[in-house]
């Protein structure tokens, strides 16, 4: 039960990974209507230069902030330079572009940081462990990351529901045609929300670093669980993005640890492991089949 | 299509065909053997790469999850060979294993199940369009990906080493260039095939919904229907190519179906020009010699294959056939 | 009474706050030419998506020939025989127009699902596709990409379309929209021509073509009928004058 409970809150931090990668990408998506695979490469970069700096400043907020300004500059960029040219044609060129894209930072951050992993420690101050419920500690660094999801998650809310600059953006992400009608310039929202989706994808990658190995790829593995959630939650739906990023999240961390122990119930222990660790590799995406028979365009649609 | 493009292009074609029915002769010619395996690997991408190129170029389904049925027939080829290795019973000894490596048996099998794969997850995917498509083929492969990885019985990450090839009665496959010759057999079928599926009615409904898929519902056409079919179409075919690619490396592995494979044969179909059919062929020789060539100067050749893949998209948008094509346009 | 050919049952559709249709009853009895007339956003497009199965009704029944197809998709009603125009031209441009008209042609003669013989040379779809051809007089232009037609032209074709796979019912969503003085004629004599023989929902503006072509005229007003009658009737309503006709004349 305990190891439930601590399983239940790895999956919840899986999930504000996810949200934090999906909330930007889903917008980029709904407003602009391109499809970025690149994304990824924004949260390795912020995992990088997170890890680089911090093992160099020996400062894990330095770290962080450098993650921060490295990917919503590096961000900034990729819109300007390309994804800016990418808008007006069809998905088909975004995808290779944007794959080309992948290859480049991929093999660049082989060539700056070589072929092997990085790894990045847990700061001093949050390397304890907290003990929500009596006996079951729980590492305070991925109580952090809950922590920092809600609060972007609360960011976000009130961005996009109180502030005028956030309810053009997402009436831009349920109609593109209004953004040009109310005369707002469209070129420089979708940088800000570009940059504002680096941001959070380099957030993602800093705060991932002491939990993974730092590594040319990472980016990819965390992308598709994104596309999984964005399509589950509906593409352009911050709300959705949200809802499917802890569902996806759960399902993925608990897959892992019940299915296994489910079989058992029925099948001898080997074969329960090895049928159950396949079926828990399966779980997000039978979910996500699963969503799309009930509602193919997701459970909270932005556009009609 | 202007005339001369079409003439230009066959030109070129029987060019490149006669070079490809050669070209053990020129290996030999040259000292280099390594040659006939670098190109039985071309044609066997190549067909993969024909293949995606009937759904996205003739249907305007573009899929990111491609490599899945390529892996999907190479690993049912190697599970079947593994079995056999092993002496293990396969559904509790209900099959006779013996079989296992007989290419009559096995590789029409793999082709079926990939066929059937790529009806399954096309069932679901093509409820939805444009960008989720996009999501959700990419996200199954994956699944694929990471189910195969799990499956420790069959090697896991490591995957499966086959013992030989499959056996061919009255042909040593065996042989690199007995073998081949089956690759080029295999993608000139398959080309002969998908130049009259295009052209039937059939390919006629697929083409016009990538085209316009309201209009065509209101013709009265269900395209659900036709682009599934297509899209199983589409994963035979990549079966196939997974069943050759297994018997040429000898050696199966979940990083067949990894997604950077979908991608490439992404960058194959538009590199060589899509909704041409000859024009992936040539994408496929054009990424595979490219790959070849920058490796030998530098490890890092991917830093530079990225923003040419970039400069690709902006500019050159036809392809090679395009190019091929001279001022006419490229599209078939 | 006959049952008409089509009637629709208490339509409703919402856009949020706009009521785009509105309690609206329509019959269109066999054979007959029924004009739907309105100002622009009455709802008139709307009224032909939910007929051809593009937008589902909020609300109501839609039926052909007794049979109730409200639940049915676009493709299936297609084939029961509702064939439809676009206001906005809804050609497959890098196809020939020889293509466009055997694609309309095919979607009615024998199933699709064949993978091996050419399209091109199939005898079963050359004859009617030749006949669609001669019937909006684009033989000259056959081989041409629809791309390449004159905008004149790509109206010519995309009704066409519907005539092609010889529909009982035709909906005609402003055919003559946009034309120029010699479409508009060659147009309505296409029309005229097929009066009789098909049944018809004709939007259009042109009033001079309305009033010459319909039996009868529905006036969509806000996405309800406010008025339905033979052309007489309606140039003699004077709600009509005053909500629509006067305003607009
Ligand atoms: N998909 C839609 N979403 C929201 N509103 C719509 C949509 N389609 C039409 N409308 C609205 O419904 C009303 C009727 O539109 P339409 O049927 O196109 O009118 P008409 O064809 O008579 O000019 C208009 O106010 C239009 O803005
Ligand atoms: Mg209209």
């Amino acid at each position: 039960m305990l190891l439930f409970f601590e399983q239940l809150l790895n999956g919840l931090q899986l999930g504000v990974m996810l949200f934090l990668m999906s909330a930007g990408l889903t917008l980029v998506f709904g407003i602009m209507r391109v499809i970025n695979l690149a994304h990824g490469s924004l949260y390795m970069v912020g995992a990088y230069l997170a890890a680089t700096v911090s093992l160099h400043s020996g400062s894990f907020l330095l770290g962080l902030l450098a993650a921060l300004l490295a990917s919503a500059l590096v961000g900034l960029l990729m819109e300007l330079m390309v994804l800016r040219r990418l808008y007006q044609r069809d998905h088909l060129d975004q995808v290779l572009a944007t794959f080309g894209l992948i290859l480049f930072f991929n093999e660049g951050v082989r060539m700056i940081w070589g072929r092997q992993p990085l790894f990045m420690d847990v700061p001093q101050w949050l390397s304890g462990t907290v003990e929500l419920i009596p006996g079951a500690p729980y590492p305070s660094y991925r109580l952090a990351i809950i922590l920092v999801g809600v609060l972007v998650a609360l960011f976000l809310y009130l961005l996009f529901n109180h502030t005028r600059l956030g309810m053009r953006i997402r009436a831009g992400a349920s109609n593109r045609e209004m953004i040009a009608a109310l005369g707002i310039n469209i070129k420089l929202l979708n940088t800000l929300v570009f940059a504002l989706g680096a941001l959070l994808a380099g957030l993602a990658g800093a705060m991932a670093g002491p939990i993974l190995a730092v590594e040319s790829g990472m980016g990819e593995s965390i992308l598709i669980l994104t596309f999984v959630v964005i399509v589950i939650g509906g593409v352009g739906s911050i709300r959705g993005a949200l809802v499917a990023a802890l569902l996806v999240g759960t399902v993925e961390t608990l897959g892992g640890y019940l299915l296994p122990l489910l079989l058992r119930l029925f099948l001898p222990l080997a074969s329960a492991d090895g049928a159950g660790a396949s079926l828990a590799s399966m779980s997000v995406y039978i979910l996500m089949a699963a969503v799309l028979v009930w509602r193919p365009r997701g459970l909270f649609p932005a556009h009609d | 299509m202007p005339g001369s493009c079409v003439s230009r292009v066959s030109l070129v074609a029987a060019c490149c065909a006669l070079l490809l029915a050669l070209l053990p002769w020129l290996a030999d010619a040259f000292g280099d053997p390594y040659l006939v395996t670098l190109f039985s690997r071309i044609l066997i991408y190549a067909l993969a790469a024909v293949s995606l190129d009937l759904i996205i170029g003739y249907g305007g389904m573009v899929s990111l999850g491609h490599a899945a049925f390529v892996g999907s027939g190479a690993y049912v080829v190697a599970i079947l060979a593994f079995h056999l290795q092993e002496g293990a019973p396969l559904f509790g000894g209900f099959l006779d294993i013996q079989a296992n490596d007989q290419a009559l048996l096995v590789w029409p099998l793999a082709v079926v199940i990939s066929a059937l794969l790529a009806a399954l997850i096309g069932a679901i995917s093509l409820r939805t369009r444009g960008m989720q498509f996009i999501m959700i083929t990419l996200a199954f492969a994956q699944m694929l990906y990471y189910l195969f990885v799990s499956l420790e019985g069959y090697g896991g990450d490591d995957g499966i080493s086959l013992w030989s090839r499959s056996r061919l009665p009255g042909l040593d496959l065996a042989d690199n260039v007995n073998f081949y010759y089956v690759c080029l057999a295999s993608l000139l079928l398959f080309l002969w095939l998908m130049r009259r599926l295009v052209y039937s009615r059939f390919g006629r409904v697929v083409r016009g919904t990538r085209e316009n898929q309201p209009r065509m519902e209101s013709l009265g056409f269900p395209v659900y229907r036709y682009q599934l079919a297509a899209f199983t179409i589409a994963g035979a075919g990549a079966g196939l190519a997974g069943v050759l690619l297994a018997n040429q490396n000898e050696f199966v592995s979940p990083g067949l179906l990894h997604w950077t494979h979908s991608g490439e044969l992404i960058v194959m179909v538009l590199l060589g020009g899509m909704g041409t059919l000859l024009g992936p062929v040539f994408g496929a020789a054009a990424l595979l010699l490219m790959e070849e060539l920058l490796s030998a100067y530098t490890e890092h050749w991917m830093f530079f294959l990225g923003p040419f893949l970039i400069l690709v998209v902006l500019f050159a948008k036809r392809g090679i056939y395009g190019w091929i094509c001279g001022g006419g346009d490229g599209h078939g | 009474m006959d049952e008409p050919l089509l009637r629709t049952v208490a339509l409703e559709k919402r856009f949020g706050a706009v009521q785009a249709t509105s309690d609206l009853s329509l019959e269109i009895a066999a054979g007959e030419v029924h004009a739907l007339i309105g100002p622009n956003g009455a709802g008139k497009t709307t009224v032909i998506k939910q007929l051809a199965g593009e937008l589902a009704p909020d609300s109501g029944r839609i039926l052909l020939a007794g049979e109730d197809i409200t639940a049915l998709p676009a493709s299936r009603r297609a084939q029961l025989g509702l064939a439809r125009s676009f206001q906005i031209t809804s050609v497959f441009e890098q196809m020939s127009v020889r293509e466009n008209l055997a694609l309309a042609v095919q979607a009615h003669k024998g199933h699709s699902f064949r993978f091996w013989r050419s399209a091109a040379r199939d005898n079963a779809l050359t004859g009617p596709t030749e006949a669609a051809l001669e019937r909006i007089g684009l033989e000259a232009r056959s081989e041409l990409l629809a791309a390449n037609l004159s905008y004149g032209e790509k109206r010519q074709l995309e009704v066409g379309m519907a005539l092609a796979g010889e529909p009982r019912l035709l909906l005609l969503d402003e055919p003559m929209a946009g034309m120029g003085p010699g479409g508009t004629v060659k147009m309505t004599e296409l029309i005229q021509s097929l009066k009789g023989r098909l049944t018809m929902l004709l939007i259009e503006h042109d009033m001079n073509a309305v009033f010459s072509l319909a039996d009868r005229i529905t006036v969509l007003v806000y996405g309800a009928a406010l008025a339905t009658g033979t052309p007489d009737e309606i140039r003699g309503n004077a709600e009509v004058r005053r909500a629509y006709l006067g305003e607009s004349e």
